[in-house]
């Protein structure tokens, strides 16, 4: 794990402008084939998330998050502008491919994921395959109310409470650790 | 009390759906104006949890393959060229930055590290003049549009006529939507005196309502026009030997469609509202 690495890129560390695409263009590319029609459209969208992320260096507060949830966010939140722009709902993985991604494995995870995992385990089954669908699966709010036979209305409001509950015992876990966080096997 | 907590409910909603599928047009118009209202790092929570969910939930992650990789590369080889550059020593072991201290490469190489340049700092970096910079932008973002400008007098409404700073308006704006940045070239336009009044432009995006300033509709006029448009900044023109200004646009919000882009004429530092003294404008075909 690189620490400052980010931080490097914002004072100009060549070297760590390269190291970033070491340690992050796998999940960058790994969320750019989920949620983007094709491989070429993935290779577009890996470029503009990475001149974001060097743009947005300087924003990256390690007392926040860590530095892959902060890339994540970055990534997500070009690749969701990208298929918002495209009006596109047909490339989320199909239900099927979502149930064999393993929710645990033995790969190295950042606290947040972990505390998340938590979050998402005291959840209802309802909620949970909402938040799925919604978050790995990128389906827009209609489809997942079609998918579930649930209310649109009820689709939102797990959703938001979800993200909620996710964001406040980040929350707390920062303020238990003073800030720092740390990665977790 | 409880409109309050109404608008802090709506405020999430907008926010988890920005985390999840993002915002329509009605939603980010509506997202943008309680933005102010909250700070960066508020804004930025869901979205990390959103983020925190992503990594728990999803598989292990694929390699970068090398064509990709190589791509990156070229695009950190002109992030890293730009940024800073009397601190990072030219002297590398990689022949490809040494290759660019060639007088063509190293030409090419300012275009492209300008760009990237661009959209990590507020200002441009002393090497690359404004032109060099839209140049750059329009070589390197294939979402460019090229819009011509036009006076008031050739608006296709009754009683139309150029406005008097309109000397023969030549010129255009180029705009990328993705990098939300684009330059203004003007010519046959009245040089100003800031003290006295300064131009600034209007952004009239096609991703946002219309409507909300009805007087402003007219027959033969886009319907966009009675928008309330996006503030792309004040600017003076004071023309180069040629005749000509080119000036970056400093859109204030996040641009999803930019279509029209008007410039009036108004007190020196600009205003919030404008009355749309429209000197000249360009509509995107």
């Amino acid at each position: 794990m690189n620490d400052g690495l980010l931080q490097r890129v914002a004072a100009g560390d060549e070297a760590a402008v390269r190291a970033c695409m070491d340690e992050y263009g796998g999940l960058v590319w790994t969320l750019a084939r989920r949620m983007c029609r094709d491989a070429a459209d993935a290779e577009d969208a890996v470029q503009e998330v990475f001149v974001s992320l060097w743009r947005s260096a300087a924003r990256f507060d390690p007392s926040i998050a860590s530095e892959t949830t902060f890339v994540a966010m970055i990534a997500r939140r070009r690749l969701i502008d990208r298929l918002r722009k495209r009006r596109s709902d047909e490339v989320g993985m199909p239900e099927e491919h979502a149930a064999a991604a393993p929710e645990t494995s033995d790969r190295e995870v950042s606290e947040e994921a972990g505390e998340a995992m938590r979050v998402l385990g005291t959840l209802g089954d309802d909620q949970q395959r909402v938040l799925r669908l919604a978050i790995l699966h990128g389906l827009p709010h209609e489809r997942i109310a079609a998918s579930t036979g649930l209310p649109l209305g009820t689709v939102k409001t797990h959703i938001r409470r979800g993200l909620m509950k996710v964001r406040e015992r980040l929350g707390e876990e920062k303020r238990r650790s003073g800030g720092a966080v740390e990665p977790v096997s | 009390m409880s409109g309050a907590v109404r608008n802090d409910d709506r405020w999430l909603d907008l926010l988890s759906q920005r985390a999840t599928q993002g915002l329509s047009r009605r939603e980010q118009s509506e997202f943008d104006m309680m933005a102010p209202g909250y700070e960066a790092e508020e804004i930025d929570e869901i979205e990390l949890a959103a983020a925190a969910l992503d990594e728990a939930l999803r598989g292990p992650t694929e390699p970068l393959p090398d064509a990709v990789r190589a791509r990156l590369e070229t695009a950190a080889d002109a992030w890293v060229a730009q940024s800073a550059p009397a601190a990072i020593p030219i002297q590398r072991g990689r022949s490809r930055v040494s290759a660019w201290l060639g007088w063509a490469a190293a030409a090419a190489c300012l275009l492209v590290a300008g760009l990237a340049w661009m959209r990590g700092q507020p200002q441009a970096p002393p090497a690359l003049s404004p032109a060099q910079q839209r140049s750059a932008l329009v070589q390197t973002q294939r979402d460019v549009i090229t819009a011509p400008w036009i006076g008031v007098g050739d608006l296709p409404i009754a009683g139309a006529a150029d406005h008097p700073l309109d000397r023969g308006v030549t010129g255009d704006v180029v705009w990328s939507d993705a990098e939300n940045m684009g330059f203004m070239r003007i010519s046959g336009v009245a040089e100003n005196d800031p003290k006295v009044y300064q131009y600034q432009l209007w952004i009239f995006d096609a991703d946002r309502p219309a409507g909300d300033l009805p007087q402003f509709a007219a027959p033969g006029l886009p319907e966009l026009l009675t928008q309330r448009p996006v503030d792309g900044g004040v600017f003076d023109i004071h023309p180069d030997a040629k005749g000509v200004a080119v000036i970056p646009i400093d859109a204030k919000l996040r641009i999803g469609a930019g279509t029209i882009f008007a410039v009036t004429r108004e007190r020196p530092g600009g205003v919030v509202v404008s009355d749309r003294e429209i000197v000249f404008l360009a509509i995107k075909s």
